[in-house]
């Protein structure tokens, strides 16, 4: 099953008080130099990507569609190009796919409308 | 029926507002009250008093705003209010949560355990729906209801903070925290079910 979610594709913009830096100098400890010498390795032309700590970094917003320091364009480059963060990427996706198929079937009881409706003309208007 | 209600009679006129507005988001809700109560005939109860008390304070709803976003947080306030007269079992200690402190690692635990046995996740689509509901379920309620505003109903993160009354960082610790939770609960599942072989490499 092939679902098109909503972070593949949406770019909300929210103005949010987050610290992508902040995040990016605690990553950098947890991951140590290791990231930046596969990207290399990778091949990419690392003056111009961006690393993987700081990919990994906005993940969440990525999806979210909540990025709001990085542009979205490059984050997707980073994921494209880079085949160490790219399985983070499917596995995230994954995951959200599994969550809104197992749920988006569910709809009210047919009846609650009309329960509804009566409860509020009780209710006076 | 009749022509120009609204302007001949603001009461009628608030009600024609309400159906157009406020019933749309009826699954919506439903589903909403479904993952806080977990069980149906209680999540009924809890829209009809969902929708009695937004009917009720209409007046004090400014046409345009997010109804839908109005119409969950009076949900939760109902449910929250019927938790403390019963039992609350789900409470959780913000602070206690992490040996990470108020942060979270952006580095996902889980992804080392799937590293090499199904780094993409692919487990995710052998699981059933049920099961997935029953984890989300089995989720803290400050973790559910975030995990469901955000990665069911699509709400942003500033309309899931002003909901729940939360800076925007909370909202995000909370969802990171909150997913990976569920991912947990989900990849034992799998590993047990054999969907995925063990961190180990020796599951079946
Ligand atoms: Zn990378």
């Amino acid at each position: 099953m092939t679902t098109r979610s909503r972070w593949a594709t949406s770019p909300i913009a929210q103005e949010r008080g987050h610290n992508a830096m902040s995040m990016i100098e605690k990553l950098r400890a947890l991951l140590g130099g290791a990231a930046v010498k596969a990207a290399t390795e990778d091949g990419h032309e690392s003056q111009d990507m961006m690393s993987c700590e700081q990919a990994i970094t906005v993940l969440q917003e990525f999806l979210d569609g909540e990025l709001d320091q990085i542009p979205e364009d490059q984050v997707r480059a980073h994921f494209d190009a880079c085949e160490r963060c790219y399985p983070y990427l499917k596995f995230e996706g994954a995951f959200r796919d599994a969550v809104t198929r197992a749920t988006t079937g569910q709809t009210a009881p047919p009846d609650l409308r009309a329960k509804l409706m009566e409860l509020m003309s009780q209710a006076g208007a | 029926m009749v022509g120009n209600v609204t302007e001949l009679d603001p009461t009628a006129g608030s009600k024609v507002g309400f159906e157009q507005e406020a019933i749309p988001h009826l699954d919506a809700v439903y589903r909403f009250a479904l993952r806080l109560s977990g069980a149906p005939d209680h999540a009924e109860d809890l829209v009809q008093e969902t929708f009695l008390r937004a009917y009720k304070s209409w007046n004090q709803y400014t046409t345009g705003t997010a109804a839908k976003s109005w119409l969950f947080t009076i949900c939760r306030n109902v449910f929250l209010r019927g938790q403390e007269r019963g039992k609350r079992h789900d409470e959780i200690v913000e602070e206690n949560l992490g040996r990470d402190g108020p942060g979270v690692p952006a580095v996902n635990p889980i992804w080392s355990s799937v590293l090499g046995a199904d780094p993409e996740g692919d487990f995710f689509e052998s699981i059933v729906d049920g099961r997935i509901v029953s984890a989300i379920d089995s989720l803290p309620e400050e973790y559910r209801t975030t995990v469901v505003l955000s990665d069911i109903e699509g709400l942003p993160y500033a309309a899931i903070a002003e909901l729940m009354e939360v800076p925007v960082g909370t909202v995000k610790s909370r969802l990171f925290r909150g997913r990976r939770q569920l991912q947990g609960v989900l990849y034992d599942y799998a590993v047990e079910m054999g969907y995925i072989a063990d961190r180990s490499g020796t599951g079946a």
